[in-house]
This record gives structure tokens, sequence and C-alpha cells, in this order.
């Protein structure tokens, strides 16, 4: 194996990290951002509230820093070390922040789906007897997903690029695995990271792509 | 980029601040009780680094391991930023920043830092057959640094390097790639790195060192207060008297301090 | 005993009185027709039998037993309100159709779901044989495999009136089912509403089609300002109408009779 195919493929292990990141956000971010957005229309106005105050919170400051307080904030109030120890404490912290985060940004954009739905679809369902439940699962969901996809691909495609700033709590990811060869005077790899980038978001494209053309039928 | 992680850093440490005193108990008591130190470090050769074979090694790896060894604890290897090192050494996630740490007054005032260990200079790095007599020379160029290293420190100190267009960068290594690319005339960084990273062989066969300026020291840092820095000092002397410094020192090319 | 029976129902948005004390009664198989001016308060008074309005006052009775009574309403659950929902079926002045669904899947839905949740295992293909029934007697058996926006308005608010009907509502209500059609599109769906009232449906039918409401309707009201006007046989409000009003506002509408 010549010396670049051995680089590669460490940068290609190092990008498992961010597929991971990305990963395990999407698939609890989407859950989460769906209840915070339920939680803002919540006809409670303290809880509608409190959701708002998180939404802003967490929208307002850099997701760098969140990365930052939820893994050296417990330590540095004396609070014990709940992430424990090793690599493994890094990742999870990292995943914590990133799912709050998103959370957050999807469930603005899923209030804003929900929103646009027009009201005569739920009171279409509720005179024909169907259950809040029914309603949103079998009529507003699949209006909603379809009015959201292209705020959602955005979304989802910035994030496969935040995954990179874990880094700043030394979670080895591609970045930061190119910058080890760039401390040892090799520039490249650096700029190769780019490329994987590239390749995976062009995927995530091409899904969001057949995505829409599956909905297409769908006139909203 | 660089200056807005600097000051969410800042942010960061202020608004703990008060907090990080708050732990009086014996440092060296906490380590042994889990029987492990955590050392935090940056890849950087020759201190710490993956040799060809894949082998974790350098010249702070071995010393770090025969100290633990030494202190009856088992070293854990954690690999961090530097720029976020005293955040980490606070919060406990790593118990010293053992990773060539050039020793000054600031943070001696804010650490724990051991005797030192290994001289070290920051150089001036610029391309070949550049035409410098002396850092008057790079008036009105662009000089790159690590921000926060001793090289930024020397860039802010010198009469002639002041007078330079200073920009900072995240890592040491990327001043190189600013002055292998044009985009900088000149790098000041650590000696040792230098001599690892440039000439034959490397991306950066066309740097030179021009001149060597602020010599410095290397030394250990632990928490402000630690008694683990004293038993790491007991542990050099020591290890001096064996004569196993001497040793490694000549395996990777340093200057001893002690 | 009539099929429907209302005892002065109230309903106010904020200080705006919508409804002041609306009582009427109506016999099974009989098409009661509600005309009046906008804002008169006709379509809130439909949305309250259908449980999309509160009202704040007064009594709904399904065939002599009271399915709503304003002083129970809030303890009124989820479930309850769904089941007395089931004396009624109403068509939208926008048909609402489901957008996702094909035509076939618009009229089963609901009536599926239904099934669903009781028990036993549920009979799928009865429930299609009889959308299919409906849709040959909206005149739309060819469309059952479209979509919604594959179809006119008129052909839309037809298969809203088959959806609405296969739940089997005891009494169907239309929310100006004509208004948002082109003129051109009104006389499909009033043929079918005609259709109906020849088949005794129950019906209440807001609208603004004099003629159409003239010819079917058995009995009509009119409203004004969230009251009832007058009341009385097709005949009687149209050809010699009591009110001062009810002149005003007929003739109003004399030129457009057909």
């Amino acid at each position: 194996m010549t010396e670049i195919q051995s680089i590669l493929l460490r940068l290609w292990d190092s990008f498992g990290l961010n597929i991971r990141l990305f990963g395990l956000t999407l698939v609890c971010a989407l859950p989460l951002g769906l209840g915070i957005a339920f939680l803002s229309m919540s006809r409670v106005k303290v809880i509608a509230w409190c959701s708002k105050t998180l939404v802003w919170v967490i929208r307002g400051t850099p997701l760098m820093l969140q990365v930052l307080i939820i893994f050296f904030a417990p330590g540095l109030l004396n609070l014990g070390a709940p992430w424990g120890s090793g690599a493994s404490a890094r990742f999870a912290a990292a995943t914590v922040a990133f799912i709050i985060n998103y959370a957050c940004y999807f469930s603005e954009i899923f209030r804003g789906g929900i929103l646009g739905v027009p009201i005569g679809q739920q009171e279409a369902g509720e005179v024909l007897g169907m259950t809040r439940a029914q309603i949103f699962y079998r009529v507003t969901l699949l209006q909603v997903i379809k009015r959201i996809l292209p705020a959602m691909s955005n979304e989802v495609i910035t994030l496969v690029k935040d995954t990179s700033l874990a880094r700043i709590i030394s979670i080895k990811e591609i970045i930061m695995m190119a910058q080890e060869y760039t401390a040892k005077g090799l520039i490249w790899p650096l700029f190769s990271t780019g490329l994987f980038f590239l390749a995976f978001v062009g995927l995530l494209t091409l899904l969001f792509n057949y995505l829409e053309r599956k909905l297409d039928y769908i006139k909203v | 980029m660089k200056r807005k992680t600097t000051s969410l850093l800042l942010a960061l440490a202020l608004l703990f601040l008060p907090l990080f005193a708050l732990n009086e108990e014996s440092d060296l008591h906490h380590l042994q009780a889990k029987g492990s130190i955590i050392i935090g470090y940056t890849v950087y050769a020759p201190m710490n680094y993956t040799d060809e074979n894949g082998v974790f090694t350098g010249f702070d790896t071995e010393l770090a391991i025969k100290v633990s060894e030494v202190l009856g604890l088992t070293p854990e290897f954690v690999e961090i930023n530097w720029e976020t090192k005293e955040i980490e050494l606070a919060a406990k996630t790593i118990d010293c920043i053992w990773n060539g740490l050039t020793i000054d007054e600031e943070r001696k005032a804010n650490m724990e830092i051991t005797i030192p260990y290994v001289k070290n200079a920051q150089v001036v790095v610029m391309k070949a057959g550049n035409a410098y007599e002396s850092t008057a020379s790079l008036e009105g160029k662009t000089v790159v640094a690590e921000a926060g290293s001793a090289g930024e420190k020397t860039v802010q100190s010198d009469p002639g390097l002041q007078k330079a267009e200073y920009v900072s960068k995240e890592v040491q290594t990327a001043c190189l790639m600013e002055v292998s690319a044009g985009t900088a005339d000149a790098a000041v960084l650590d000696l040792t790195l230098a001599n690892a990273m440039i000439g034959e062989g490397t991306d950066y066969a066309g740097l030179v060192i021009v001149d060597r300026l602020a010599v410095e020291d290397y030394g250990v840092a632990f928490r402000k207060g630690s008694d683990a820095a004293e038993a790491v000092n007991q542990a050099f002397r020591q290890l001096k008297e064996e004569g196993y410094l001497e040793e490694l020192a000549e395996k990777y090319g340093l200057d001893l301090a002690l | 005993m009539p099929i429907l029976e209302v005892r002065d129902l109230h309903k106010s948005f904020g200080r705006n009185k919508v409804l002041d004390g609306i009582s009427f009664s109506l016999d099974q198989g009989a098409t009661l027709a509600v005309i009046g001016s906008s804002g008169s308060g006709k379509t809130t008074l439909l949305r309250c039998l259908n449980f999309l309005e509160q009202p704040d006052h007064g009594n709904i009775l399904v065939n002599g037993q009271t399915i709503f009574d304003a002083k129970d309403a809030p303890m009124l659950t989820e479930h309850s309100k769904r089941q007395k929902r089931f004396h009624f079926g109403l068509v939208f002045q926008s048909f609402n159709l489901f957008p996702q669904y094909t035509v076939l899947k618009n009229i089963t839905l609901a009536v599926e779901l239904l099934a669903k949740g009781q028990a036993g295992k549920p009979d799928f293909t009865g429930i299609e044989t009889q959308a299919r029934d409906l849709l040959t007697q909206m005149g739309l058996i060819d469309k059952e495999a479209f979509y919604p926006y594959q179809l006119s308005g008129g052909q839309q608010q037809r298969v809203a009136i088959a959806r609405a009907l296969a739940l089997k509502p005891e009494i169907l209500c239309f929310d100006e089912p004509t208004s948002a059609l082109d003129p051109e599109l009104t006389g499909e769906v009033l043929k079918v509403v005609r259709e109906l009232a020849q088949k005794k449906t129950t019906m209440v039918i807001v609208t603004h089609e004099m003629a159409f409401a003239r010819d079917v309707a058995d009995h009509v009201l009119y409203m004004d300002e969230g009251r009832i006007i007058e009341e009385g046989s097709s005949e009687q409000v149209f050809s010699q109408p009591a009110h001062e009003r009810t002149k005003q506002f007929l003739s109003r509408f004399s030129g457009g009779s057909a």
C-alpha cells in the first residue's frame, strides 16, 4: 500500500466519526425537534414560553460554545465526570450538544411546516371523527414533510459540515486527523478532506432530490 | 475564526474562574487514588507523534511514560486542542499538559509548572533565498505564529517584529503552510518543531531557519496548586542522575535544561 | 319527534356576538336551507353542530337525546366529542380533500380508521365497495385513482360529499358548497345535492344559491346578526316573506332566479 493510500484510509476511518455524529444527531434530533415544536405551540403559556426560550438560547449561541460547555462545565463546576473518560466520553458529549442544537433548529422548521398546513385539513379530519393522533399522522404529517423538505435538506447538509466542529473537544474527526499530517509537514491531506465532505453531501443531495420527486404528487 | 474562538474561550473561562480554586485536596492523592494520570498532548514531532510503524512515541511520550512508572501511575494519553488546554486541565478532563510547553510568567501564574527539562528557542522561518538580516528586515511584511504560543509572544515583544504585519494561526504547522504558499513572509515557531518539519523529504523543503530568537524552557503544567508538579520534579532529578534523560535527549536531538 | 333540535344557541367570539339565541328543529328526511348575508352567523351555526366551535349556551338534541349542553361542555372529553360528531357530516366550502391520497382513499380513510378502532377484523373490501358505490352515485367512478389536484373544483366537491356520506351521518351539513366554484361548475354539485334530497337525506345547507334553496329545501331559515329573522316552508319564505329585512335581502337576489 502506498503512503497516499494509507493516509486516505486513515482519513476515511476518521470520517467515520463525522458520519456517526451526523447519523446519531439526525436520528435523535428529528423526533426531539418535533417534540419541541409541539411544546412551542402548546396552549399552556408557560410550556410554550419555556420551549421558545430554549430555542432562543440554543439558536442564539454558537454550536462550538455549546459543545465546550456541555463537555467541560461538569468538571469546571466540580460536579464530577458525567461523560466518563476517554475518546467515547468526548464523542458522547459532542453528540448530546449536537442533538440539542439541531433539535432546536429542526423544531422551528417543523413549527413553520405545521402552521403552514391549512386549518381546513385538521377540521376535515375532525368532522370525519378522526382522533388527534390519526389526524397528525395520517393527514398533517406528510403535508408537513412535503413543505419542509427544502429547508430540511439545507439544515441536514449544514449538519454534515458542522460535525467537524467536534474537534474543539479533541474528537479526532477528519479535519483534526488531517491536521496531524500538516504537523508532519504534509499539506495535501487537509485539503483532500473537502472531497470526503463533497462526496457525502452529494449522496445526501441525491437522496433529497429523490424524496422531493417522491412527494411530487402532493400539491399543497 | 481564530479570534472568535479565543474570545469564546475567554468568556467561558471567566464564567467559571471563581470555581477554579475550590478544590484544595492533594492532586497527587487524587491521581494515586485513581491510579492513573491523564496526559494531554497535541501531535507535535519530536515530542509526541506516531512513527512510521504506527507506534506512538516521541521525547515527551517516552519521558511521560517513564515518569509515570516512577510515580507508580498508569499513563493515559489524550489528544487535545492546544487552544483549550487550560480548560481541559481545569475541568479535570486531563491531569497535565505535557507537550513541549514553554514556561512563561503568565502560565506560571495560572498553572503549576515543573522545573524546566528541555531548552528551546523561537526561530524565524522563511523561504530559502530571502534577504533576511535581522528582525528589522521584516518591517511591513506578513509574519505568522500560532495564537497564544510562545512564538506569538516573541512577535509581540521583539522591536523588529512589532513593525511587521502579524497574523495569528490556529496551529503552528499552519504557519509553515502560509510561508510555503507565499501568503506570509515569515513564521515564528519552536525550534524543535521547525527542525522536525522543514527540509528534505517534507512539503517544506524550500523553507529555512533564518534566526534564533528568545531561548526558552519547556515544562509540564498541572492544575494551579497541584503537588503533583513537585513529585514530577523529583522524578526528573532521579532520572537525570540515572543518566536516562541524557540518553533520551540524544535520541531526539534536544538540549536538556537540567 | 324531530331528528334535530337546537335550543337557544349562543356563541360569541370575544365581544362579537355571532349567535344570539338560535332555536329550530328539523324532521327526518327534510332539507333545511339557511340563508342570510355574510357575517349573519350561518357558518358558525354549522360549525357548532359539528363541534368545530363550542357554543357558550344552549342545547343540541338528536333523536330526542341531548348530545350537547353548554352547561356540561367543560367536561366534554375528546372521545365523547368524537362519538357525538358521528351524528353529523360536513361538506366544506373549500372541499378540504387530503392532497396526499387518491380519490378512493380520501373516501375510505376515516371509515377504515374507525373500523380499525373496533373489535374484530375490519372488512376493508366492504369499505372500498361502498366507496365505489358512492363514487358511481357522484358520477366519478372513473376518477378513483386520481389525486385531488387532478380534478376540477366541482369534481373535488363531489368527492368531498362522498367522503362525508361514507360515514353514514344522520344529518349532512353543507357550508356554502358552491361558493368556491366557478359558475359553470356549480351545476354538477347542486345536481348531486338535489339527488340526495330526493333520496330523503336529512340535510342542513348554508347557501347563497337562492334559486337552488327555493327549489330543493323543504324548510328555510333566514338569519341576520346571529338571530333567526324568518322561518318557514320554502314557498312561504321566498314568496311571502313576513319581515321587511327578509324582503330586502331577497330583493337583492331577485335578478338571479334560475
